[in-house]
């Protein structure tokens, strides 16, 4: 007899549904599973005979093929196991063929008990069916796409008593939702006025930014206060960012959606693979997708891998990053705002007021080579910080509280949404043109720039894109004058590092 | 050593023959100044390609086969061949290109390789001032290499350097500067000393500054086309250095360096040395200070070196005016005022104009930087030369 059941398998980010079909016949008994099963997939037999087994059901004295379809791709994981199980005991007829109505995602323990799996989210958003059957603690993240009832069951004896009728679900339960609360404040940050700025401005329209600076300048302390001046994420956002954090097997709040903007500040050891994505076993999300719609801030980021960074030069242009292997590939949404801290000198203390660089001109040069010049140019924002005077530190009042920024934060990107654009950073040349006007003492600016060499194509546009941003918080109409152009080319200044500094000269 | 047997033209042949002996490995500015002051290159070349160097050409017998085996390969025709291509010609003392006039001086050798136009008929009647420094250089380093670099351009001098990173670069930079504004020939040509072939630019980014100082100045080195730039080399080819100049001024050098080497020599020669006084917390500044304390006269400005080489003519001992400057309007001359020459971060600007918004400082820091009254670097602002 045969039985077709329905669950899915996860390939990057993106889950894909998976018929399990289940055929019993005479012959010699026996038990295989076809269709491209990985390792894992394919250690489903044993735990499936034993779960039926000690879940008080019979193993059929009967030859059972197992078929994955479609089974052109890969099954990674243990979640088919459950769907094998409901088949072989529908195939071999101690369960009603209702329960193929069904879908079905989990893995099963020896003792028949329904074990969560990674990328659930994901999953529920690849099946097709009314009713979705997963494990008690996979029910919260099944349920956050609201696509399906979901059912959950602690064993695969209480699957079939409730699929008999004999037993009722456990009900799902979802936290409602909170406002995110921070442990650190804008307030926090005393003096240092123009990175304070700079980080509004950079939040205001979405753009990358580097803060260069010795050590203890508050660099890391600007960054990590981004998340806090950030708009929620928006419905649209939040489940396309909570699909990647179950792909990644990230813990998802209690109340389903994440909704705090993804903050990622991943050590600079980190991977090519952990950075991007990959792996050769399941093409796993990597820090820049799990930064998607949110903020990868590389702290002392010249002390990453120069293939790492300038694996970010893709991402960075196209907000997605696909990842090829022998066996597959698979795009990943990978649109995140770039932060970037880093020293002008391995000691730190290169062109600083103090003057005390101890660093080699080879090193210099080998810092130097770290970072690209494309990816330089990619930062809209380029900022020089010093340490904050003790005075300042001790004495002033505490700054603008990250309350009072957000709401400047949120009228600026409420018009970047008018605009058809997410933030401002996303406008393109063409759109740019169309709601910007440069006026004639601006342009006159630029024009000089460019005739210098201070400035390139790209950074043009870079610098009327973070003049928009200026003219936007203070709620002008699109016209960029000398002011704003001046400001956006002062918060990008050159830092070019190392020995190479004084041909600016 | 013997004497030359007299001052004589070289033949074409007997320079190819010259040049394929400098080309050998290992055979040393000494020995080719023996062959040189023997007057018989042709000869030396062909008891090299025999297995049997003559005279003082005594090496190692496995020295001899070396240089038998690499000689018989080099064709003399097909080498200056080579040269020509690379624009690279060839002077051997007792040209009237030679800059030497000891035959057997060590720290000048026999045979040069020359890159640019520029004769040295056109150097002699010149002082030549060697500015030189470290690679690690300050932005106060920087600065005063390339204003006196300049200066002394603008007034005729030659400034010799090594075309390394740092001080050298700062300085070739401020006389290539004056030749092309100037573009007359009252300008001193740029002179650069270097220890590669002179088809080998080192480090790379210098490429530029390498054809720049070619084309208004020369490049000299004592190795041949292809040579690598080998660590020996650098405080090698500072003898020549020395040798060359009226005067050697070290503008910053760390405890220890090449720029103190070069000193040293310039002194034994009895060439006067002078070095830029710098703070003493500074790293960069240590060997110059030190060659103060050790009795080197100091340099305080343009003024002394003007002084120094006697140049105080019709022009006087002013700065040389470049440029007209421009009138600076109201916040433009604030934000200068707040500006020192050590670096200010945009943040330190605002904070110290309570006045002014951002908009007002960055508007006149554009203005400022693209008339280079202020300069930034690294992302810090500081104030360009006076």
């Amino acid at each position: 007899m045969l039985a077709v059941v329905r669950s899915a398998t996860l390939l990057g980010v993106q889950g894909s549904p998976v018929s399990v079909e289940v055929h019993s016949s005479t012959g010699v008994p026996g038990f295989t599973i076809v269709g491209l099963p990985d390792t894992s997939c394919r250690e489903a037999r044993d735990r499936v005979r034993a779960a039926l087994m000690s879940s008080g059901h019979r193993w059929p004295d009967l030859r059972v093929t197992v078929n994955l379809a479609p089974s052109g791709i890969r099954k990674i994981g243990a979640g088919l196991d459950l769907a094998m199980a409901i088949g072989v005991l529908v195939a071999s007829e101690q369960l009603s063929p209702a329960a193929t109505e069904l879908a079905f995602v989990g893995e099963l323990g020896l003792d028949g008990s329904v074990r969560p799996v990674v990328g659930m989210v994901p999953l529920a958003g690849a099946l097709e069916a009314e009713e979705l059957v997963v494990a008690p603690a996979n029910a919260a993240e099944a349920d956050v796409l609201g696509r399906h009832r979901v059912r959950s069951a602690r064993s695969l004896a209480d699957v079939v008593a409730c699929i008999n009728g004999t037993q009722v679900w456990d009900t799902v339960v979802r936290a409602p939702e909170r406002a995110p609360t921070f442990h650190v404040d804008m307030a926090d940050i005393r003096g240092n006025e123009v990175g304070r700025f700079a980080l509004e401005v950079a939040a205001a329209g979405g753009h990358h930014m580097l803060l260069v600076g010795p050590p203890g300048a508050g660099k890391t302390m600007l960054a990590e206060r981004l998340p806090t001046i950030l708009e929620p994420l928006d419905d649209a956002a939040a489940v396309e960012v909570t699909t990647i954090h179950s792909a990644a097997g990230m813990p998802l709040p209690a109340s389903g959606l994440v909704r705090v903007v993804p903050f990622r500040a991943p050590h600079h050891t980190i991977s090519q693979v952990a950075l991007v994505g990959g792996g050769s076993h399941a093409l796993r999300p990597g820090e820049v997708s799990l930064a998607h719609r949110g903020v990868l801030f590389l702290d002392e980021m010249g002390e990453f891998g120069a293939v790492s960074l300038d694996s970010l030069r893709q991402p960075l242009e196209a907000g997605s990053v696909r990842i090829s292997r022998a066996h597959a590939s698979a795009v990943m949404p990978a649109s995140f705002q770039l932060i970037g801290s880093m020293n002008p000198c391995p000691c730190g203390f290169s062109g600083t007021r103090t003057g005390s660089c101890r660093c080699s001109s080879a090193s210099l040069g080998r810092y130097a080579r770290r970072l690209s010049g494309p990816l330089l140019d990619r930062f809209d924002l380029r900022l020089r910080v010093e340490a904050t005077p003790s005075d300042q530190l001790l004495g002033k009042e505490p700054g603008e509280s990250s309350g009072a920024v957000a709401s400047r934060v949120v009228a600026a990107r409420e018009r970047a949404r008018q605009r058809g654009v997410p933030s401002n950073r996303h406008l393109t040349s063409a759109q740019l043109e169309q709601v910007t006007r440069v006026d004639t003492a601006a342009e006159r600016l630029l024009s000089d720039a460019i005739s210098n060499g201070q400035l390139s194509g790209r950074g043009l546009r870079r610098i009327r894109t973070v003049a928009l941003t200026l003219d936007d918080l203070r709620g002008g109409d699109g016209t960029l004058d000398l002011g704003v152009v001046a400001q956006a080319m002062a918060l990008r200044s050159e830092v070019g590092f190392g020995d190479t500094a004084w041909s600016a000269a | 050593m013997s004497q030359p047997t007299e001052a004589r033209g070289w033949t074409a042949e007997e320079r190819d023959a010259l040049a394929v002996l400098a080309a050998l490995p290992s055979f040393g500015p000494r020995r080719l100044w023996s062959v040189v002051c023997a007057g018989e290159p042709l000869a030396a070349l062909a008891s090299v390609v025999a297995g049997r160097p003559s005279g003082d050409l005594v090496g190692s017998p496995d020295q001899h086969l070396v240089w038998q085996r690499e000689a018989q390969h080099i064709e003399p025709s097909e080498l200056s061949e080579l040269n020509r291509r690379a624009g690279v010609r060839i002077t051997v003392f007792g040209d009237a290109d030679h800059p030497g006039t000891e035959p057997g001086d060590p720290h000048l050798p026999a045979l040069l390789f020359w890159r640019g136009e520029t004769v040295w008929s056109r150097l002699v009647n010149r002082p030549l001032v060697g500015l030189i420094g470290t690679r690690r250089a300050t932005r106060y380093g920087f600065d005063l290499a390339r204003e006196f670099a300049e200066q002394l351009t603008a007034r005729g001098c030659g400034v010799v350097s090594g075309l390394a990173s740092g001080i050298d670069a700062a300085a070739h930079r401020g006389a290539v500067d004056v030749c092309e504004s100037r573009s007359s020939s009252d300008c001193g040509p740029p002179i650069a000393i270097v220890g590669s072939g002179l088809d080998r630019p080192y480090p790379r980014s210098n490429a530029r500054l390498w054809d720049e100082v070619a084309e208004h100045g020369v490049i000299l080195s004592e190795y041949p086309l292809g040579t690598a730039p080998i660590a020996w080399h650098f405080p090698a080819r500072n003898r020549i250095l020395a040798a060359l100049c009226d005067l050697v001024v070290v503008v910053e050098s760390h405890e220890r360096g090449g720029a103190l080497i070069t000193a040293g020599i310039a002194a034994e020669r009895g060439v006067p040395v002078m070095a830029v006084p710098g703070a003493i917390h500074n790293s960069a500044s240590i060997g110059s200070n030190r060659l103060i304390a050790d009795g080197c006269a100091p340099c305080l400005g343009i003024e002394d070196l003007v002084v120094a080489l006697s140049l105080h003519g019709e022009q006087g001992i002013a700065r040389l005016p470049f440029g007209e400057a421009a009138p600076l309007d109201g916040h433009e001359q604030s934000v200068l005022d707040v500006l020192g020459y050590s670096p200010a971060t945009l943040s330190d600007l605002v904070g110290a104009l309570p006045a002014l918004t951002l908009s007002d400082v960055s508007v006149a820091l554009a203005t400022l930087t693209q008339r280079r009254v202020v300069l930034c670097v690294d992302g810090a602002y500081q104030r360009g030369r006076p």
